[in-house]
């Protein structure tokens, strides 16, 4: 089966270890509402709490950041990259372009055509990508194509079909008794594999993130199968989840099973402990000791 | 052995035509295949002949080789147990090194001093010495080439390279204060610097190729790598990699883009991008290169085993600075491109016996003063005082 350019070991698409019983997914959700209600207990946020990939690492590696106000929103480029880069891989992985670099610039002129025909921004940045000049609308290109290019280099996506779902929508659980705490599931992309008794419906899920892998890197990706799991009950959990860390290199693969799902459940809870801290009492989280390990969350040298 | 070196898309081109023809289907418009001999009459290489000076190194793309990078790793982490040892002790933190932070940590004592003490980094020949605490017109030409770049790599072209690369830049928040004094210019030094860029852009179209899709070109890529259990952080921005990753055999190439003079340190600045690619990933990469965009040159560093040793015992020895060890015992001496700084105006002992700086203070010239009698104060402690400090 197609898999990573000659990674022993890593692939999208090969025979999965194992899966995950329903039963399992009944005791983690159990358990992970317990301890998210009782982490989020005393939180003052009416906004709620949203646990998703970036808050994850904020938590661990800088809760410092946690209590900073949210700035306002503006596009830039680096927004934008993502969800262009990700349209340029599908149309790539289509056949319509040989990579992103051809495909960004025709992916974003379709995008602004089609909102000034319909009125209907499929990707929000139409707007604003349309009213830049030459020099912005090149910059946003460029982002995009640097973001999507070391992901189409990482795997023969032509050949992994179809099936393969770029960008699909999160997947969004909201704790029951909490009211405040909804989890998000974002993957890059979601590729159909045969389960292990051979049937069809698995699946694997990529996950591209800037930046070195830290310690949590396992529990991270895990996370992205549970709340696909908690998601949608009635398809079964990802079986693998593959994480691309592009700046460095890294391609790193965990196997979904009851002990994965267990540490992502552990990590939500210390998520959700240390942004409810972080909101309540500012002050309480200044260094990246206070909530995690030490050794993953040490401030860079000025 | 392999000697013909092109990108694996490259290759998959000219499976299909004949070399000739494949180049120029790779290279189309602008730069194009029949422009692409200028190189050869002496002046700066266009096009295809541009690109084949960063693919054909000369030299064998080197094999993936487990062991090296291993080797290489080690003997990093080795360097660093000592220096890290007594840093973990008194602070906690990640050591993250750059370009910059390497070229200071190694620098002559005069630039050393002066590059981090908060004085202009243009003051200095060289940009990369430090965080510009103020700009300077060499230094915006650098950001703003350094857009266009990449928009003629990402689009092929640009109408008006000025307004162009002001408006790439302002999307950055990080060049906000740089886009700031741009356009705070007074008329005189807008026109020049606009006339400056302009003029490098339409090299820049000119001999630029259009980079084929299949070689997977990128602008701006950030590559890290990580050291002794994420301690040292390795990090370093390329203007250009291109090539598509190959596990088995080096595939990419990386390019930096300097709108000023050529300088020793990119030399150096290109040894360290081929380090941390190296420690990144499984192969280095086959060639680093400087493309000078005032001139057209280029410059290319095939990279091989010593070409990275060299590159570590340079990466160790800043470390070792940066993390508060010893720093190699300095003979006083400047750099060459220091020199010039301290060539301050000569003390002139005028006929009447005062003292001045910076011409005569007498009825007569310096032109008349012995020559003997000028000082040139060529020790940087005594010309920077804060040296000794340091």
């Amino acid at each position: 089966m197609t898999g990573a350019d000659g990674v022993p070991g890593v692939t999208l698409t090969g025979p999965p270890s194992g899966s995950v019983p329903a039963t399992t997914i009944d005791r983690l959700r159990q358990r992970l509402t317990e301890g998210v209600v009782d982490a989020a207990s005393g939180s003052a946020d009416d906004r709620g709490i949203e646990v998703g990939l970036p808050e994850l690492r904020r938590a661990r590696y800088r809760p410092d950041l946690l209590a900073l106000p949210d700035e306002p929103f503006a596009w830039k480029p680096a927004f934008v990259r993502r969800s262009l880069g990700i349209a340029a891989l599908r149309a790539s992985a289509a056949g319509r372009f040989r990579g992103p670099a051809d495909a960004v610039g025709p992916v974003a002129d379709q995008a602004v055509q089609d909102w000034r025909r319909s009125g209907w921004r499929t990707f929000h940045w139409e707007p604003w990508f349309a009213g830049l000049g030459a020099g912005g609308r090149a910059s946003v290109l460029a982002e995009a194509a640097t973001w999507a290019t070391p992901v189409w280099g990482a795997f023969d996506w032509a050949r992994l079909g179809p099936s393969t779902e770029f960008g699909r929508p999160d997947d969004r659980w909201s704790v029951p008794g909490s009211g405040v705490v909804h989890l998000r599931g974002r993957s890059e992309a979601r590729v159909a594999v045969a389960g292990p008794d051979g049937r069809p419906g698995a699946s694997s899920l990529l996950s591209v993130t800037g930046g070195l892998p830290g310690d949590g890197w396992h529990d991270e990706l895990a996370f992205l199968a549970l709340v696909a799991g908690l998601a949608s009950p009635s398809r079964p959990v990802p079986t693998r989840v593959v994480g691309l860390w592009p700046e460095s290199g890294d391609l790193r693969v965990v196997e979904i099973d009851a002990v994965a799902l267990d540490g992502a459940v552990d990590r939500v809870v210390d998520t959700v402990a240390v942004i409810a801290d972080a909101v309540t009492t500012p002050d309480a989280v200044r260094t990246a000791d206070d909530a995690a390990g030490a050794a993953a969350s040490v401030p860079v040298l000025a | 052995m392999r000697t013909t070196t092109v990108p694996r898309g490259a290759q998959d081109v000219r499976s299909q035509e004949p070399r000739a023809a494949a180049v120029r289907s790779a290279v189309s418009g602008r730069g194009d295949a029949g422009a692409a001999v200028r190189g050869s009459a002496g002046g700066p290489l266009s096009g295809t002949a541009l690109l084949e000076r960063l693919r054909v190194t000369g030299r064998a793309r080197p094999a993936a080789d487990p062991e090296f990078a291993a080797e290489l790793r080690t003997f990093l982490e080795d360097g660093l147990a000592g220096p890290i040892g007594p840093a973990a002790a008194s602070r906690t933190g990640r050591l993250l090194m750059t370009r910059d932070r390497l070229s200071h940590a190694l620098a002559c004592p005069v630039h050393r001093s002066a590059a981090w003490s908060g004085e202009p980094t243009g003051a200095l020949p060289g940009g990369r010495t430090g965080e510009p605490r103020t700009f300077s017109t060499p230094l915006a030409c650098g950001a703003l080439v350094g857009a266009l770049f990449r928009q003629i790599v990402a689009v092929g072209g640009t109408d008006d390279p000025m307004a162009d690369a002001l408006e790439a830049l302002s999307l950055d928040d990080r060049q906000a204060p740089l886009v700031d004094w741009i356009r705070g210019l007074p008329a005189a030094e807008w026109s020049g610097l606009a006339a400056e860029v302009d003029r490098q852009a339409a090299g820049l179209l000119e001999r630029w190729p259009t980079l084929d899709a299949t070689w997977l070109p990128r602008t701006q890529e950030m590559l890290r790598a990580q050291l002794a259990d994420g301690a040292v952080e390795l990090g370093v921005r390329v203007d250009l990699a291109v090539g598509r990753p190959n596990r088995h055999e080096a595939s990419v190439a990386l390019l930096d883009v300097v709108s000023g003079a050529r300088r020793p340190g990119h030399a150096d600045d290109r040894r360290f991008a081929a380090l941390v690619a190296a420690l990144r990933g499984p192969v280095p990469p086959f060639a680093v290169a400087t493309y000078y965009s005032r001139t057209g040159e280029l410059d290319v560093d095939p990279v091989d085993h010593e070409y990275l040793v060299a590159a570590a015992q340079r990466c160790l020895a800043a470390a070792t600075v940066l993390l508060g060890g010893e720093r190699a015992p300095s003979d006083g001496s400047t750099c060459a491109a220091c020199r010039p700084l301290l060539r301050r105006p000569p003390v002139v002992v005028a006929v009447d016996g005062a003292v001045g700086a910076g011409g005569s203070t007498g009825a007569r010239g310096p032109e008349h003063v012995d020559p003997a009698i000028r000082v040139h104060p060529v020790d940087p402690v005594v010309a920077f005082p804060q040296v000794a400090a340091a």
